[in-house]
């Protein structure tokens, strides 16, 4: 008799343990959803991408562009843009737009470039 | 059989009896089951969002996420564009979050220029009349490229679901070249001119005010193009004899997009302009009068610069 009360003791913390479980895993995980933007979907980090496309377009200010993509990620910059260049075109953006986030990634490209040259003497 | 073995056949008896102690023991175990799973999927392993939505941002991100569709509409002047991303937020009044953005960033000196241009969205957004539903921004998108003969509304598809954002985007034909990051002149007729140096502003109107519904010693400027169109984004000069500072029209799009307002300190002098080299409305002066109500009030100005 006491051995079924163990087990009857048991089955209740587990079955307590699952319910906990199931409300903050299913039922309510984000009490206070406060996500970073490095967890956006693709398409919306490609938009992302695109919007410091078109600010990079207007100004060709490539440290304020790397800067405005660490929005999206510890990531190299250049990374980032390749990978959303990729998605654009997945998604059949139009031409302009992979032209513009195009133009972006040869700035970052050429900054960096500038940046190994001046760096090995 | 003594009283003392009678009572130790008893207690025996008892003792293998099982207690009737009620399920208390199963209520316990689900209670402490409960509580362990709650901190364990809420604290130890919380949740890891992936693909997730601007919806969802932490504010810190979805501030950085207005400043980039307001300075991508400086750049371009697609309002239809930065209507639609500022809907993937899901604000309940997108311009009242750019406009209290606007006011936060104002108040960094290093941050003007930001702040200027996510005034500007907000007081377009105000003035076009566009809100974040979906319909509404089609209708806004498709308005604002009927306004471009030339060009086709091209909209890009999505990964999964019609939650992700569908913009258009002009495109001068259907046989683009792959990137090769030449600029594409047809973006260029879409931008909305926004000067840095505004045109010479007249003084147009001057009132002084002493009004109960007015906040004590304020300064009420607005700013109007030629035809009366209130004017967004134009730097305010208020100077006194130690001192200048300068604010921008359209950061209450609420109240009119060419508004701006100062507020003075009795015992000094102003003067303001409008724009870099208008008009000035010099010798204002707060002090105390009695408005219609009967009550003391600090009075103040209202003026109004035109351009010629």
């Amino acid at each position: 008799m006491r051995i079924g009360r163990i087990l009857w003791f048991l089955i209740s913390i587990l079955t307590g343990i699952a319910l906990g479980l199931l409300y903050g895993w299913v039922i309510n995980p984000g009490v206070d959803i406060q996500a970073p933007a490095s967890t956006l979907r693709a398409d919306y980090r490609t938009d992302t991408v695109l919007m410091v496309a078109e600010i990079y377009d207007s100004g060709k200010d490539t440290a304020k562009a790397a800067e405005q993509l660490k929005l999206l990620g510890e990531e190299d910059p250049l990374y980032i843009v390749q990978q959303a260049i990729l998605t654009a075109q997945d998604l059949n953006y139009p031409a302009a737009d992979v032209t513009l986030m195009a133009s972006l990634a040869q700035g970052l490209n050429l900054n960096a470039a500038n940046s190994a040259g001046t760096a090995v003497p | 059989m003594s009283s003392r073995a009678r009572e130790r056949r008893e207690r025996r008896e008892h003792s293998s009896q099982p207690r009737q102690n009620g399920p208390w023991y199963l209520l316990t175990g689900l209670i402490l089951g409960a509580v362990f799973g709650l901190f364990f999927s809420l604290r130890i392993s919380p949740v890891q969002y992936v693909n997730t939505t601007p919806k969802v941002l932490r504010s810190a991100d979805k501030d950085a996420y207005r400043i980039l569709v307001a300075l991508s509409y400086q750049a371009n002047g697609d309002l239809g564009r930065a209507s639609q991303r500022l809907a993937q937020l899901r604000d309940p009044a997108p311009d009242g979050g750019l406009t209290d953005l606007a006011q936060r960033l104002v108040t960094d000196e290093s941050k003007i220029e930001t702040a200027r241009a996510v005034a500007l969205l907000a007081s377009a957004m105000v003035q076009s009349g566009a809100t974040p539903t979906s319909s509404t921004l089609t209708k806004a998108t498709a308005a604002a490229l009927a306004t471009i003969t030339p060009l086709v509304g091209t909209p890009f598809s999505t990964l999964e679901n019609e939650q992700a954002i569908h913009t258009a985007t002009p495109q001068a034909s259907a046989t683009l070249p792959v990137p090769t990051g030449t600029l594409q002149p047809t973006i260029a007729s879409r931008i909305t001119v926004v000067p840095t140096l505004s045109p010479p502003f007249v003084l147009k109107d001057r009132l002084p005010v002493c009004d109960p519904a007015v906040e004590d010693g304020l300064i009420q400027v607005q700013v109007q193009d030629s035809a009366g169109k209130p004017l967004a984004g134009i730097k305010i000069t208020a100077a006194w004899q130690s001192g200048e500072e300068f604010f921008y029209t359209g950061l209450t799009p609420k109240i009119n997009p060419g508004y701006a307002d100062y507020r003075m300190s009795e015992g000094y002098t102003y003067l303001v302009t409008a724009g870099e080299a208008g008009e000035q409305a010099s010798g204002l002066t707060t002090g105390r009068c009695t408005s219609a109500d009967g009550t003391t009030r600090l009075s103040g100005w209202k003026l109004t610069f035109a351009l010629p």
